[in-house]
């Protein structure tokens, strides 16, 4: 088979900088008659005082609840009259609003965006409105098994640090929230010159500053937030917690232990390392074992969080209630092969073309476009990261992977998380 | 009205051929679709279609088992498979220039597949644990299998597309290798490419790696169809669950008969967006649900129109019920508003066009249609939609939203409920005790 498939996947990007400091990004594409507008700021979860848990999520979904001068109603169906509608998100290190429309309904959705970032209502009623359904969702999300194991598996890694704020809050977080808290924290956050635009579709960039400019350029000054506290100190024993829940037929198995922060230089070698030993789907070592050789699952992975101060490395799996300490046994066996024995030149080398040859896959839609050139922003990365990852991902040897692996992946400070059914028939698992 | 045109070719062995050249990006996908699921199985081999597509990565005579995975990683193509009531398929993503491969990884296990006992036997353990955790333990999972089941009494779409527990336990190799042999041909399959490459380069390719393989017999018309309901049918699942939940299905048309159509249009301005009917009602006004989903299941056969939704803490099942009913009922007595109309239009034209960033979407939609009735349908389908009137929805909702077509499935929080299936002590396939699928077998 050929290897012939570009490696360069360069993007046009046009950046400005209003004079309040929003920094814009602005990416044509004419494909199709459509585009995509996405407002970040860098701050999110993380932002989170003490007691404070979910304030952001509430944050977020309060949004569409209404401006200064449409009331909730009014402002859906604004939105919805585009065929689309306003999408908000909570994260640990960001929050964003965004709209995609056609191209032709670019400067309603540009107005619309616009007044909903700068002049949200955040009237007390619909505070309290969303506030109920956030503690109605937290309800339902106690059946959610793989939400409630990574929760507490990240409860148990980060101590003291806002990373973790479940991203909905607890029920006792949110019950305590105050409506005014929600003005609050968007005022606290919202800053323009730690925000970026990114519009990415078919526009003319040399035609928009203007509008752009009319539209944010109203945005008032405000003062950084203070930096989030620094991550805690790793954990130097490896423990297992157990969380019972009644009849559920399978245990959700989730381990994991604090790692690095998304733009360390060794991210590159651990997205390497990763995909050999569960980030690959059906060819990952841990998929072989538990899955193809053991049928113990229906499928395993691992991952690295990406975030701005220290991240985690985690491994999760459902398996039968009688297979859970197998299971476990199984994961932590494959990670000490790991760390003992290295990769091979077979598993380095196909990584590395996978990576490469997979590339053009991520540059497909509009949106993927954004996410990308989003996540460089939001991490301080290197301009076009992804190709640079490449270079690096091609230079890197087995004793590099090694090496950052040995680094960052630690199971004797293994945090285990165990739901499950368990009795005295069918005991929880425990550590060896 | 697709933004390029659709190549068709049919190959003499009867393999139908489907291609779009389309440059926006380096990129291709291949999707390979048998005309074959879960509705042309029978009891006692219920899952076949979905085991046989696990079956699909275990290797041929000339890839063994972990071999396509490694080509694959190794070019950089992700794939997977999915099975559904009406079909199963097969797809790689790649780069544009990597669609050979794709080619011959597919051709050669359409027909060189190795069975291994030791294998089948391990994936069907595998099956089992994908079954516990996408159906026994998520809070709907159980309720909508026995939804299914009540509203078809007669027709296939009565079990679900992963089969009944028992028959993952007792089907033999030697059923699902018949099943092979029957439906793994290229007269029952289409393939469709979309990508960057040419309408000639993909022809000549298929022709290379599928046309030498023989066509098999014709596959034998699925006739059955559902009985007339005659009256409302409830039924219940109680499991340890926080909130009530409601399934609410109503006989629906197939999806080539326009009152699917209309359907699709009335989904939007029922549930679609926060300014939607049902969000307006039971989420922003009345707080009687945390969410509400469903729509149109877009079938082969005759189907359902779904409304599913989970009771806020406090707040009846019966409540919830009554006030869906009021809505749908609603939509049975009077037109939606122009308004209501415009906005429902102008979002199936917005996620038209916006299906069209993807190749893989292109091919899903392109493939779907071509299994289900005529791959036209989803060129037209946007023309289609937008000739829904106002009088439409009204005929239609009063047609299809009646108590005597209704199935309303309650799931009840019960903190005692017996668990679905409790673990296997014996990793041996074992017939099982009745017990185990009450909650599904006893309405079944």
């Amino acid at each position: 088979m050929s290897q012939e498939t570009p490696t360069q996947f360069r993007i046009h990007v046009e950046r400005h900088r209003l004079s309040n400091g929003l920094e814009l990004l602005l990416v044509p594409r004419r494909e199709l008659p459509i585009v995509s507008l996405t407002l970040l700021v860098r701050d999110g979860i993380a932002a989170e005082r003490s007691g404070e848990a979910g304030l952001a999520h509430l944050t977020a979904v309060t949004f569409p609840q209404g401006t200064r001068s449409r009331s909730a109603l009014q402002l859906s169906e604004e939105v919805e009259s585009l065929g689309t509608s306003l999408g908000v998100h909570a994260d640990y290190d960001h929050l964003s609003l965004g709209l995609a429309t056609l191209a032709r309904d670019f400067d309603a959705a540009l107005r619309l965006l616009a007044e909903v970032a700068l002049q949200p209502a955040f009237a007390d009623d619909e505070v309290e409105r969303k506030r109920r359904d956030v503690l109605s969702h937290l309800e339902r999300r106690k059946d959610d098994l793989a939400d409630r194991v990574r929760n507490r598996l990240a409860g148990t890694l980060y101590g003291g640090h806002p990373y973790r704020n479940p991203r909905l809050g607890s029920t006792e977080t949110v019950a305590a929230l105050a409506p005014g808290l929600v003005r609050a924290f968007y005022e606290r956050v919202f800053v323009a010159s730690r925000s970026v635009l990114a519009i990415v579709g078919d526009i003319e960039p040399a035609r928009l500053i203007d509008r752009i400019e009319a539209a944010f350029g109203v945005w008032p000054e405000r003062a950084a937030p203070a930096p989030p506290p620094p991550p805690p100190a790793p954990r130097t024993v490896r423990g297992i917690e157990t969380i019972q829940k009644r009849g559920v037929v399978q245990a959700t198995i989730r381990a994991g232990s604090l790692s690095i922060a998304r733009n360390d230089p060794d991210y590159a070698a651990l997205q390497l390392v990763n995909y050999i030993l569960g980030g690959s789907g059906f060819g990952s070592r841990l998929m072989r074992s538990l899955r193809e050789e053991r049928g113990l699952t229906y499928g395993v992975y691992s991952g690295f969080s990406a975030r701005r101060e220290a991240g985690h490395f985690s491994i999760g799996l459902q398996t039968s209630l009688d297979s859970a300490e197998l299971a476990l046994r199984e994961v932590l066996r494959e990670v000490d092969r790991l760390l003992q024995d290295g990769v091979t030149d077979n598993e380095l080398r196909w990584a590395e073309r996978f990576f490469t040859g997979s590339l053009p896959l991520s540059f497909q839609t509009n949106d993927q476009l954004a996410t990308y050139l989003l996540e460089q922003e939001l991490f301080d990365l290197e301009d076009e990261f992804w190709m640079r990852d490449l270079e690096r991902m091609k230079s890197l040897s087995r004793s590099d992977l090694d090496a950052a692996a040995r680094r960052h992946i630690h199971p004797e400070q293994f945090a285990v998380v165990v739901l499950g059914d368990f009795d005295e028939t069918t005991p929880a698992p425990r550590l060896a | 009205m697709l933004t390029a045109p659709v190549h068709e070719t049919v190959l003499e062995n009867g393999l139908q051929v489907l291609s779009v050249d389309r440059r926006a990006s380096p990129t291709a996908t291949l999707q390979l679709w048998y005309r074959v699921g879960s509705r042309h199985e029978r009891p006692g081999i219920t899952g076949v279609s979905h085991i046989f597509e696990h079956l699909m990565f275990k290797g041929t005579s000339r890839y063994p088992k972990g071999e396509f995975d490694r080509l694959l990683q190794e070019n950089g193509m992700t794939n997977n498979a999915f099975t559904s009531h009406d079909f199963t398929a097969y797809y790689e993503v790649m780069a544009a220039d990597r669609l050979e491969l794709a080619m011959e990884l597919e051709s050669d296990r359409m027909q060189g597949l190795l069975l291994d006992p030791e294998e089948f036997r391990a994936e069907l353990a595998v099956i089992r644990e994908e079954r516990r955790q996408t159906r026994e333990d998520p809070p709907f999972g159980l309720l909508s299998e026995l939804v299914d089941a009540s509203v078809f009494t007669a027709h296939p779409y009565h079990w679900p597309v992963i089969g009944w527990m028992t028959d993952l336990k007792t089907i033999t190799l030697e059923d699902v290798i018949r099943y092979y042999r029957d439906f793994y041909r290229p007269n029952n399959a289409v393939l469709v490419v979309v990508g960057d490459r040419r309408a000639e380069d993909v022809l000549a390719l298929a022709r290379r790696y599928f046309g030498e393989i023989p066509r098999g017999p014709e596959i034998p018309p699925v006739l059955i169809r559902e009985p007339e309901q005659l009256g409302e049918r409830t039924v219940s699942v109680h499991k340890a669950v926080q909130l009530p939940g409601l399934l609410i299905a109503y006989r629906a048309p197939e999806s080539t008969h326009f009152d699917a159509t209309v359907l699709n249009v009335l989904e939007f301005i029922l549930l679609h967006g926060r300014s939607s009917r049902l969000y307006q009602r039971v989420i922003y006004r009345d707080q009687l649900a945390t969410d509400v989903s469903g729509g149109m299941h877009t079938r082969r056969d005759p189907s359902m129109f779904t409304l599913r939704a989970s009771a806020r803490p406090g707040v009846s099942i019966e409540t919830l019920r009554d006030a869906l009913h009021e809505e749908t009922g609603r939509l049975a007595r009077e037109p939606v508003t122009t308004v209501e109309l415009a906005r429902a239009r102008r979002a199936i034209e917005v996620d038209y066009v916006f299906s069209q960033e993807s190749n893989y979407e292109i091919a899903q939609n392109l493939g779907a249609e071509a299994c289900r009735s005529h791959w036209r349908a989803c060129v037209e389908s946007l023309e289609l939609n937008l000739r829904v009137t106002a009088e439409d929805i009204l005929r239609v909702a009063g047609e299809i939203f009646r108590p005597t077509r209704r199935t309303v499935g309650l799931l009840v929080p019960d903190p005692d409920a017996p668990s679905p299936s409790r673990p296997e002590r014996s990793r041996e396939p074992v017939p099982v005790p009745v017990q185990v699928q009450v909650p599904v077998e006893a309405e079944a």
